[in-house]
């Protein structure tokens, strides 16, 4: 039985919506944006706008709300501490008071104002993992890497070196999981003593994987030698990204609604 | 052309130390297993590119917000550039645990709005230290001694 069966990694729920077939660039900026924009919209109206706006984003998605909800819970200690913390230590108008814990109006409203902000953070920015699958993403990055070329950064082997990740987590995942029972075995126990000794006692995990990384790495380098590649330069693709009309509907709706909660929200 | 695959694989192995030890790897108190590779420029330069797509990729999959995503990652890039350049001097070991501590902790301060900065800077910069001092060092060492042998 594998012992990190409880272990989730990526969100992507693959689909054929309008959402999913977008341009990764075109979601790539609409979330920066929408970063922003919360950064920005100061008031709960201007909130309620750009929950509605998600909202929309998620039906269109056909993501079920359960998924996009899903993504709160690792950060649901977090966001309770946060709300909780400015619920409790702002000073104001006393609303209630139980012993030396005081509710003020002030610090009601600004716990209320930065767990929606939160909340409105995370679900629209999970709507872009969600919909977009790691390798459109690693695509969108590369092109939208391409014009730092000109200063130096390798956007092409960035992207490669994304996907080779992608590629190797779960070979390496199942690889350390081997590891551990092969050392455990062995007698290793990664549980016990300080925190020192603690972070000493994965030396026995650490450099097999690494070993074991770096020769699949050189294996790899060689294959792909043996098929003929040769690096970015005139290399063709199977998929290619393509900025489409529905990208720039969904980019200028993205940009005028954003700008009109800014301006009058 | 090896050095690109050799980085892409040490992304992959970030992201594996990163979500097998998950429990402690996010958030205000942290011990991130994974930054114990923050070492590695010294030896190989590739591992500059290489951390910061495991940093980008853990931070994608973790779910943890986009701040993580945009600046958690570009704060790794910059401590294994200077880790890279300053090799083997004080400032390549203590660039990982002060640029964390700091700037990982202004962005969560400013974020979450929480009410002591320095306690933050502590808290993340103890976690780091421990990793990458504890951790990090014997592993590097025993990377130096066996580069020619194993890699």
């Amino acid at each position: 039985m594998s012992m990190f069966k409880n272990v989730t990694i990526g969100q992507h729920i693959p689909g054929d919506s309008i959402i999913h077939r977008l341009d990764p660039r075109t979601k790539i900026i609409t979330a920066s944006f929408l970063i922003v924009l919360l950064f920005l919209v100061k008031g709960f109206m201007g909130y309620g706008l750009v929950a509605l706006g998600i909202a929309a984003i998620i039906g269109a998605s056909g993501i079920s709300w359960r998924y996009v909800l899903r993504g709160l819970r690792p950060l649901l200690v977090i966001l309770i501490l946060t709300v909780s913390l400015h619920i409790f230590m702002t000073e104001g108008r006393v609303i209630f008071q139980l012993w030396f814990l005081k509710v003020t109006w002030e610090g009601l409203m600004r716990g209320l104002m930065m767990g929606t902000r939160l909340i409105l953070l995370i679900t629209g920015t999970s709507l872009l993992t969600l919909t977009t699958s790691p390798i459109q993403l690693t695509d969108g990055i590369e092109s939208l890497l391409k014009p730092g070329k000109k200063i130096g950064i390798p956007a092409h082997e960035l992207a490669m070196m994304m996907t080779i990740a992608l590629r190797f987590i779960p070979t390496l995942l199942e690889e350390t999981e081997k590891i551990m029972k092969a050392q455990m075995a062995r007698g290793a126990d990664f549980q016990s003593g300080g925190i020192v000794q603690r972070a000493k006692s994965l030396i026995p995990l650490l450099v097999p994987l690494f070993v074991n990384a770096f020769r699949r790495a050189d294996e790899l380098a060689i294959a792909m030698e043996a098929r003929g590649y040769r690096g970015g330069e005139g290399r063709s693709k199977f998929r290619e990204n393509h900025f489409q009309r529905i990208d720039a509907i969904a980019f200028s709706t993205v940009v005028v609604f954003s700008v009109i909660i800014v301006l009058f929200f | 052309m090896n050095k690109w695959t050799r980085g892409g694989l040490i992304a992959a192995a970030y992201v594996v130390l990163v979500f097998v030890f998950q429990f402690a790897s996010f958030g205000p108190i942290q011990f991130r297993i994974a930054e114990a590779l923050t070492l590695l420029p010294m030896v190989y330069p590739e591992a500059i590119g290489g951390i910061y797509i495991g940093a980008l990729l853990a931070n994608i999959l973790g779910g943890q917000g986009p701040w993580d995503i945009f600046a958690g990652s570009l704060i790794s890039l910059v401590a294994a550039y200077i880790t890279f350049r300053y090799k083997y001097t004080w400032v390549a070991y203590a660039a990982p645990i002060v640029l964390n501590a700091v700037f990982v902790s202004a962005y969560l301060y400013f974020i979450f709005e929480f009410p002591s900065y320095l306690l933050m800077v502590l808290s993340i910069g103890f976690g780091q230290a421990v990793v990458v001092l504890g951790l990090g060092i014997p592993f590097l060492r025993f990377v130096k001694q066996n580069q020619d042998r194993f890699l």
